[in-house]
């Protein structure tokens, strides 16, 4: 059966701007074909978008912007670079090399793992840009509202180990989750991923009882996670740069212990 | 050695300047200002030098400095929210969807293409709130992929055709009143077109699949 109006309607945009391929186009060329007064509009519409581009050139840059940045940038503070991010190649295949060694040796038991950890060191790792940057976690929170399936509860703060820096959505097995990043002690960074529990989520490798919850830690690749089932139904990650008992610890006392 | 001096000043600018010119026509036609632009685009600079080691090389640089131009224009322009309220008043543009098409072609066509001034184009452009503004822009000035949008946007490709459809359908409207307060096309309502085709509202492509396998 061929194309309708209706149909032909909610595509002819993505016609118009070369996205369709395959069958789709083929099925909307068909359809044009037939049908003159789909044809006229399609043809207005790509006409419309050229005269639109026609009558909007992009603006010349003023001249002093260009040097203005260039001046701008001069005065940022070098960044430190670790030697894996000028390297990132060697140190790419030093890592798989080595992690080639060890599971030589430690097959065949390997350390419990899952794909929402590997998902939040990887989030921590790249360290994308936030879509709020704020110092007030509650401000952080506040943007989070209308975004998320579920409440974000305000997460604690603490002006000495505890700074919130902002946040950004993150996607969770299809979901939307929220990822907050704080600043804590010695300039160190960690990172909290807060999505709903809605199946059993495997967290691993070892056990601790902190604050009278199961919290599981581990660490690998110079970061350490911690991670539980919360009471209100949602599951609670922290990823840092920081060792694993440190991280332990400040989950237990700034998170575990004031709720 | 652990740490070395970053060369990363002058790789970065190599990278990223091409773009600037980009980036400034996107910051002028959002925030409507040449000196808002000038500062919108250099927060933007700033930021993503800070960032650039999250930047994966060899992925698309476009795409990433705009996605932070536009969490810095969200940033700053807290009246992007509420430009979302004024919405429900804008929605009745959908009741003329195809008022264009009403035109003869000829008629159309000229008042669009010929008598129409850049600056009444540029206005009406402005006028539309940012969450549409920005996928006509990125879109029909500035010619980026639906995915490219999705990730400059932050949201679901779905979501950017929907935005886009809705921005472009103001826009003619917005033309169109002006077309016809100027006397430059006489006021028609819609009676040629197919019934069908004033209820289509579905913009999404997987729904547009879906909606043919389910019907066979």
């Amino acid at each position: 059966m061929g194309m309708n109006c209706s149909e032909a309607d909610a595509i002819m945009y993505a016609f118009v701007d070369g996205e369709l391929s395959g069958s789709d186009r083929t099925a909307y060329e068909a359809h044009l074909a037939t049908c003159e007064a789909c044809a006229h509009t399609t043809r207005l519409q790509s006409r419309f978008k050229a005269a639109l581009r026609g009558h909007l050139p992009r603006p010349e840059v003023p001249q002093d912007l260009r040097q203005r940045l260039h001046s701008a940038i001069e005065a940022e503070p070098t960044r430190r670079q670790w030697p894996w991010q000028a390297y990132p190649r060697v140190f790419t295949l030093a890592i798989a090399a080595s992690a080639a060694v060890v599971l030589l040796v430690a097959s065949p038991r390997r350390a419990p793992s899952s794909s929402v950890l590997e998902q939040a060191m990887s989030t921590f790792h790249h360290d994308l840009p936030l879509d709020v940057l704020s110092q007030s976690c509650s401000a952080v929170t506040d943007w989070f509202r209308g975004k998320l399936d579920f409440t974000m509860p305000t997460p604690p703060s603490d002006a000495d180990r505890a700074r919130c820096q902002g946040g950004r959505l993150v996607n969770v097995r299809d979901r939307f989750g929220a990822y907050v990043v704080y600043q804590v002690p010695a300039g160190h960074r960690l990172g909290l991923m807060v999505f709903p529990a809605d199946d059993n989520v495997a967290f691993g490798p070892h056990r601790r009882t902190l604050g009278g919850r199961d919290v599981y830690v581990g660490s690998s690749r110079g970061v350490s996670t911690a991670a539980y089932h919360g009471p209100d139904g949602l599951n609670y990650v922290f990823t840092a740069d920081i060792d694993e008992d440190a991280l332990a610890h400040w989950v237990e006392t700034v998170y575990l212990e004031r709720r | 050695m652990l740490f070395r001096t970053s060369p990363a000043k002058a790789d970065f600018e190599r990278e990223v300047m091409p773009h600037l010119r980009l980036l400034y026509s996107v910051a002028m036609r959002m925030t409507r200002c040449a000196g808002d632009a000038e500062d919108l685009v250099q927060e933007t600079m700033l930021r993503a030098y800070r960032f650039w080691d999250s930047f994966e090389a060899g992925s698309n640089c476009k795409a990433w400095l705009l996605r932070i131009l536009t969490n810095s224009f969200r940033n700053r322009y807290r009246d992007w929210e509420r430009e979302q309220e004024i919405l429900g008043q804008a929605q009745s543009c959908d009741a003329h969807l195809g008022q264009f098409q009403s035109q003869s072609p000829r008629d159309a066509e000229s008042a669009l293409f010929g008598r129409m001034l850049s600056r009444d184009v540029e206005e009406a452009l402005a006028a539309l709130p940012a969450e549409f503004r920005l996928p006509v822009i990125l879109a029909d000035l500035e010619d980026l992929s639906y995915k490219e949008m999705a990730d400059v946007m932050g949201c679901p490709a779905g979501t950017v055709m929907s935005r886009l459809y809705r921005g472009r359908k103001m826009l003619q409207k917005k033309l169109h009143d002006y077309a016809v307060e100027s006397g430059i096309i006489r006021d028609q309502q819609s009676e040629t077109e197919p019934a069908d085709k004033k209820q289509a509202q579905v913009v999404d492509l997987d729904g547009f699949r879906k909606s043919k396998q389910g019907g066979g």
